[in-house]
C-alpha cells in the first residue's frame, strides 16, 4: 500500500498541475499567515510579495518572448532555403530553355527592314523608327515571328512569377541573383526584345517582370 | 539592365516630342516599307495608336499565358 502511494505521489510531483496547486496552496498559506500577524507589517510583506511576483512576471514573459522569437527566426531561415531552392530550380527548369532561344532569324528580319531606311535615319529618329519596325514585324504572320512572340510571351509571364520570390522578399537574393543576374542581363541586352517588351509594356501595363529584372540589373551593377 | 528601355519609359519620352514623332511618321510613309495596315494606320492615327495597335496580338497572347 505504502509502495503504491509512494508512486502514486511521485506521479503527482511530476505533474505540472499539481506544482500549481501546491503553489497555489503555498501562497494561501502566506496570507493567512500574514493575516495573524500586525496589519502594517502584513502590508509590507504582500508589497514586497506583489513586487517580485510583479518582477518575476515581466522577466518570463521576457525570456519567453526572446526564446519564442529565436524559434520563428529559425522557422523563417528554413523557410527562405527552401523558397530559394524553389526559384533556382525554377529559374532552371523553365526560364533557360526560353533565354538559349536563338534570334538569329528575328535579328536577320530586323536587320533587313532596318537597312530600308538606312540613307533616312539619323541618331535622333533611329530609335523610334526602330520601334515602329519591330511593332510592324510583329503584326506579320510569318513563322519566325510567331515564335519570337511565343518565346518572349512566355518568358514575360515566368519572369513575372519568379519576381513574385524577390517582391515578396522570400529567397535569398543574393544567392538567387548570384546565379541568374548574368545570363539575364546579357539576353536583355538585345534591342530586339527591348523594344518588344516596352511596346508590349506601355500596351498592357503589365510590369510585375520588372521586379527580378531591376534586382539584376543592380546586382550585376554593383558586382563590375 | 536597360531598365528605362524595357519599362517603355524611353518609349514615353520619345512619344513625347511631337517633332521627332512627325519626322519618323514622314521617314516610314516615304519609304513605304512597312505592311499596308500600319502604313494605313499612320496616315489616320498618331503614331502612339499605331504601335499600340501593333502589339494587340502579343498583349493577347500574354494575357493567355497570364491567364487573364
Amino acid at each position: 500500500m505504502a509502495q503504491i502511494w509512494g508512486q502514486v505521489r511521485k506521479r503527482m510531483m511530476r505533474g505540472s498541475k499539481f506544482r500549481l496547486w501546491f503553489l497555489g496552496l503555498g501562497v494561501v498559506l502566506v496570507i493567512l499567515g500574514l493575516i495573524g500577524i500586525d496589519n502594517a507589517v502584513a502590508m509590507i510583506w504582500l508589497n514586497t510579495l506583489v513586487s517580485i511576483a510583479t518582477i518575476m512576471g515581466i522577466v518570463i514573459a521576457l525570456v519567453q518572448f526572446q526564446w519564442t522569437n529565436r524559434n520563428r527566426q529559425e522557422d523563417l531561415n528554413n523557410k527562405r532555403f527552401d523558397y530559394t531552392k524553389q526559384a533556382l530550380d525554377y529559374y532552371v527548369h523553365e526560364i533557360i530553355p526560353l533565354l538559349d532561344y536563338d534570334l538569329a532569324a528575328f535579328d536577320a528580319k530586323m536587320k533587313v527592314e532596318m537597312a530600308k531606311y538606312m540613307s533616312h535615319y539619323n541618331a535622333n529618329n533611329r530609335e523610334l523608327l526602330e520601334y515602329l519596325v519591330i511593332s510592324d514585324l510583329l503584326t506579320k504572320f510569318d513563322p519566325d515571328i510567331n515564335d519570337f512572340i511565343e518565346n518572349q510571351v512566355n518568358l514575360m509571364g515566368r519572369l513575372s512569377r519568379l519576381s513574385g520570390y524577390f517582391y515578396f522578399d522570400k529567397v535569398n537574393q543574393k544567392q538567387v541573383l548570384s546565379i541568374i543576374g548574368y545570363r539575364v542581363q546579357g539576353y536583355y541586352k538585345h534591342r530586339g526584345i527591348i523594344a518588344s517588351f516596352s511596346l508590349l509594356q506601355e500596351r498592357t501595363h503589365i510590369n510585375n517582370y520588372l521586379t527580378v529584372l531591376v534586382a539584376v540589373g543592380q546586382y550585376v551593377n554593383t558586382r563590375s | 539592365m536597360d531598365i528605362d528601355g524595357l519599362s517603355g519609359a524611353r518609349l514615353e519620352r520619345l512619344l513625347s516630342d511631337q517633332k521627332l514623332v512627325d519626322q519618323t511618321v514622314a521617314i516610314a510613309l516615304s519609304v513605304g516599307a512597312l505592311s499596308e495596315r500600319t502604313q494605313q494606320l499612320l496616315r489616320t492615327e498618331p503614331l502612339r495608336d499605331v504601335l499600340m495597335d501593333n502589339t494587340t496580338g502579343m498583349a493577347e497572347e500574354l494575357y493567355k499565358v497570364l491567364g487573364k
